[in-house]
């Protein structure tokens, strides 16, 4: 029956989900020096060895920090947007909002070459700088996007009923608006602080050899070796993807998930 | 309602500025790179080179073709997997665990889903090792560097968002309209083929549209599965900005995939429109 | 006697710890207009939802025209269901919605379509086929999901509280169309609604139902004029309803302390005797039969063609319907007389 056929096709569609992440978690512990999948052995060397080495430590803050200050920078540009966007009638204002959404529907290869180019005619490349802009441009849209549709009829009347009773701009935003969006900002900032630890496009073309982030480092050290390190400090990553999921759903909800990227 | 120009222009200012600093201007010196020469002059020469080298079309074509296959095959996949969770899937903690399983890859870094395939697809991963431990080959079969390998991959990635797309579309079919339909005496596969599928198809296509966006601008994934044997269209713009430093190649090679981009999305809408949706 | 066209024998359905149907037992007959009423939750779309089949019962059985349908899905029930959304395909034309069923049951594209334009003439939206259901009003979709119902000529069309989303006038303009199209096609109709005076107007017969039982089933006078429980009798029309005990061959009420014979009494226990506000006499003739009591005027509406008078009798509050105008002396506060022929009390039991 189809209903037999599509459950086999469900199951297999999710452990081929499951498979290299398993993969990765189960080679991270092998006790043998090269990788390997079942794993010989099982030892936490690896992470060890991750621990160890200054230049992955220094990665992981840097990748958190630019994520961080990318985010913060995000959602300060994308709230106010959001306001006008949302509430005022001008001229332009369709266009605006899809040139400030664009980023997400355009090749992120693209976007770091222009940005690499110009970089280097106004000489912000291979800096904190520099990968903060381009990590800013392509994660404010998530933001934007979650704080738009929360802006609706409904939160105007809240707002005209503050300002009814006695509150100006800046209170009724405090104490009416931003709590009432305040879903939309968290699940956005989430999604562009997650988006933005895991660039890889964008952040190639201004890292160095001091200055990179985790997953540059890992695109660069693979291309030469492969060994369970890299497993290893992959194996971290997807904990931390899982564990941001499920703290997404306990706090926020699954449908939140239904966004695209 | 024209709400006072200073309000608006204080609100916006910061992000239009931003925007118009580091991505408006950027694909400005972008565009004009593509169309002048080494000297400064206008030159279409780039553009020409494109058009006219057989390397190009060949490496547009190998795109396009692991783009369109990428896309059958998270469609056909992703449809039945929409279905089991929206349809078929009864007990919600399981559907959650199901959900959490489609995203956490997506939470996680292109590079590292590759690295997952590399490791699966080598010579002796795990796929060969099963295929010759099941006796359906005698000996390893070649999966990094060729296309199917980069295709495995490439649908791993983006089998969430057809997922999701069409799961979307399929929750907000109203019963009612299925229940209506088996009223007047249509059988459950002619619900289906007559209702529910029409009725799921914005779904299925926003997520074939965007799929394919995904696909055709892809790096991380075919670079790391490509074994330096294949070419896809991000491969190349990279090479002009990363070894080459070819800007006004590498400028035209951009605008072309801006503009394929862009075609792709105003056919999707024109779609969308036509079916009043 | 024809064997009747719906029957349902026993039928029960539980949601967890909830009985929404006990032990319904209906026969319908060809070309009856069959009303079911009740308020919010009482079964009546659980029923319907059974009797159409996308409902299983715990237990009972349905047969349509001596046929077993209880287990069979609903594309194989010889009926239609007008749903109260009315479930138009929204991706489909007018015409395309209501040709569905005759496609399905194998008709060719001509002939369903033919059919359709038919059903369409009959529901008053001919020339509508080409519209999509989003660009019709509320009334024109009610219409073209009772064409999408009928054009398969079933043999019973059940009815989802098709008219509670349409305004008041045309609600009574479409009740009126409805019936002169039931009478017209020959379909035996089971309609459902909460609204009582919607029921009484167009059924041939009324099913009362609360709590997931059938209360009474009968004309709408009958069910007026005799209503065999407290909870008929105050879900339909206004009542009185008045606490008492039967004891020793006389009835004994709270209203004034009145103990009354020469009534047809049950033999004893409590019961509720049932007064219809238009037979509360103000002022009472003082003639064989007619039950009077002092009473205290509480309120006075005058709603146009006749007033609502409330009064406090001994314990007891009445409500009396008084047509045309209401003479000066009943005023707030005023003490008078009222009274009541013996035989417009109802009794039933408590």
């Amino acid at each position: 029956m189809a209903a037999i056929a599509i459950r086999i096709v469900a199951y297999a569609a999710l452990a081929y989900l499951a498979l290299p992440l398993v993969v990765l978690l189960g080679a991270s512990v092998t006790a043998t020096s090269y990788l390997s999948f079942p794993p010989r052995g099982v030892t936490l060397a690896w992470y060890g060895r991750m621990l160890d080495d200054p230049s992955y430590l220094s990665a992981f803050a840097t990748s958190s920090l630019l994520a961080a200050a990318a985010t913060l920078a995000a959602v300060l540009l994308a709230i106010p947007a959001a306001l006008a966007i949302a509430r005022d009638r001008f001229p332009g204002r369709r266009l605006i909002a899809a040139i400030l959404m664009s980023p997400l529907i355009l090749p992120h290869v693209v976007l770091g070459t222009a940005l690499l180019q110009y970089g280097t005619m106004i000489g912000l490349t291979r800096s904190f700088g520099a990968l903060l802009v381009g990590h800013i441009v392509i994660i404010m849209p998530f933001v934007l996007r979650a704080v738009l549709p929360q802006l609706n009829e409904e939160q105007r009347s809240l707002e005209e009923a503050s300002a009814d009773l006695g509150a100006g701009p800046l209170a009724t935003f405090f104490f009416v608006t931003l709590p009432q969006i305040r879903s939309g900002v968290v699940s956005g900032a989430m999604f562009a602080f997650i988006s933005s630890w895991i660039n890889v496009e964008l952040s190639i073309f201004n890292t160095t050899a001091e200055l990179t982030t985790i997953p540059v480092k890992l695109f660069n050290y693979v291309q030469y070796s492969v060994d369970p390190i890299i497993a290893a400090v992959s194996s971290i990553t997807i904990l931390a993807a899982a564990a941001a999921i499920i703290l997404l759903d306990l706090t926020l909800g699954l449908e939140v998930l239904s966004e695209r990227r | 309602m024209r709400a006072p120009l200073r309000k608006i222009l204080l609100l916006l200012g910061a992000a239009v500025l931003f925007f118009a600093a580091f991505f408006l201007a950027p694909m400005l010196v972008v565009a004009i790179a593509s169309v002048t020469d080494a000297d400064g002059n206008v030159s279409f020469a780039s553009y020409a080179r494109i058009l006219l080298d057989r390397y190009h079309w060949d490496v547009l074509w190998t795109t396009f073709r692991i783009g369109a296959l990428t896309t059958a095959a998270t469609m056909l996949i992703g449809y039945p997997l929409a279905w089991y969770l929206v349809r078929i899937v009864r007990f919600a903690h399981w559907r959650r665990a199901c959900i959490i399983m489609l995203v956490v890859p997506l939470f996680t870094s292109n590079i590292v889903r590759s690295f997952g395939w590399m490791v699966l697809l080598g010579r002796n991963g795990l796929v060969n090792d099963a295929l010759v431990g099941a006796g359906l080959i005698e000996r390893p079969l070649r999966f990094l560097g060729t296309e199917l390998g980069i295709e495995i991959g490439l649908v791993y990635i983006l089998l969430p968002f057809m997922v999701l797309s069409i799961g979307n579309a399929l929750a907000k079919v109203d019963p009612l309209l299925e229940q209506a339909s088996a009223d007047l005496g249509a059988s459950p596969s002619a619900t289906f083929r007559t209702i529910t599928f029409p009725l799921s198809l914005p779904g299925l296509m926003a997520g074939t549209v965007m799929v394919f966006m995904l696909a055709v601008s892809a790096y991380v994934t075919p670079a790391l599965l490509s074994g330096g044997r294949i070419t896809v269209f991000s491969m190349l713009i990279f090479q002009q900005y990363g070894s080459l430093f070819d800007f006004h190649y590498g400028g035209a090679l951009s605008i072309t995939m801006l503009v394929l981009t862009l075609a792709l999305i105003a056919l999707a809408a024109r779609i969308g429109e036509a079916r009043g949706i | 006697m024809p064997e009747p066209l719906l029957e349902i024998s026993g039928l029960s359905k539980r949601f967890g710890a909830h009985a929404a149907l006990s032990d319904i037992t209906l026969a319908i007959e060809q070309g009856e207009f069959i009303a079911v009423l009740g308020p919010s939750g009482c079964g009546k779309t659980t029923l319907l939802r059974c009797v159409a089949g996308f409902l299983t019962p715990d237990a009972g059985t349905i047969r349509i025209a001596g046929a077993q349908v209880t287990h069979l899905p609903p594309y194989r029930r010889p009926l239609n269901t007008v749903f109260q959304s009315y479930a138009l395909f929204p991706h489909m034309s007018v015409a395309a919605n209501v040709a569905y069923g005759p496609r399905r049951h194998g008709a060719s594209r001509r002939d369903a379509a033919a059919a359709a334009e038919e059903a369409l003439a009959l529901v008053g939206l001919s020339g509508l086929g080409a519209r999509l259901p989003r660009e019709l009003s509320g009334g024109q979709q009610q219409r073209v999901a009772l064409a999408r119902a009928i054009v398969n000529r079933p043999k019973l069309l059940l009815l989802d509280e098709p008219l509670s989303a349409l305004d008041l006038k045309l609600r009574r303009k479409v009740q009126l169309e409805l019936k002169h199209l039931q009478h017209q096609l020959g379909i035996a109709f089971v309609f459902v609604t909460h609204d009582q005076e919607e029921a009484m107007t167009m059924a041939d017969r009324v099913v009362v139902m609360n709590g997931g039982r059938i209360e009474q089933l009968g004309t709408g006078e009958a069910i007026y004029r005799a209503p065999r429980t407290s909870f008929v009798a105050g879900f339909i029309g206004e009542a009185n309803l008045l606490a008492g005990r039967v004891r020793a061959g006389r009835l004994e009420l709270a209203l004034g302390n009145l103990s009354l014979a020469g009534l047809d009494l049950p033999g004893s226990g409590a019961v509720v005797a049932v007064l219809r506000p238009e037979n509360v006499l103000l002022p009472p003739a003082a003639a064989e039969g007619v039950v009077t009591a002092p009473a205290v005027v509480d309120d006075v509406i005058r709603v146009g063609s006749h007033a609502l008078v409330t009064l406090t009798c001994g314990e007891v509050s009445l409500a009396c319907r008084v047509s045309g105008a209401v003479p000066a002396h009943v005023a707030e506060g005023a003490q008078l007389l009222v009274g009541f022929r013996l035989r417009d009390l109802h009794l039933v039991e408590a």
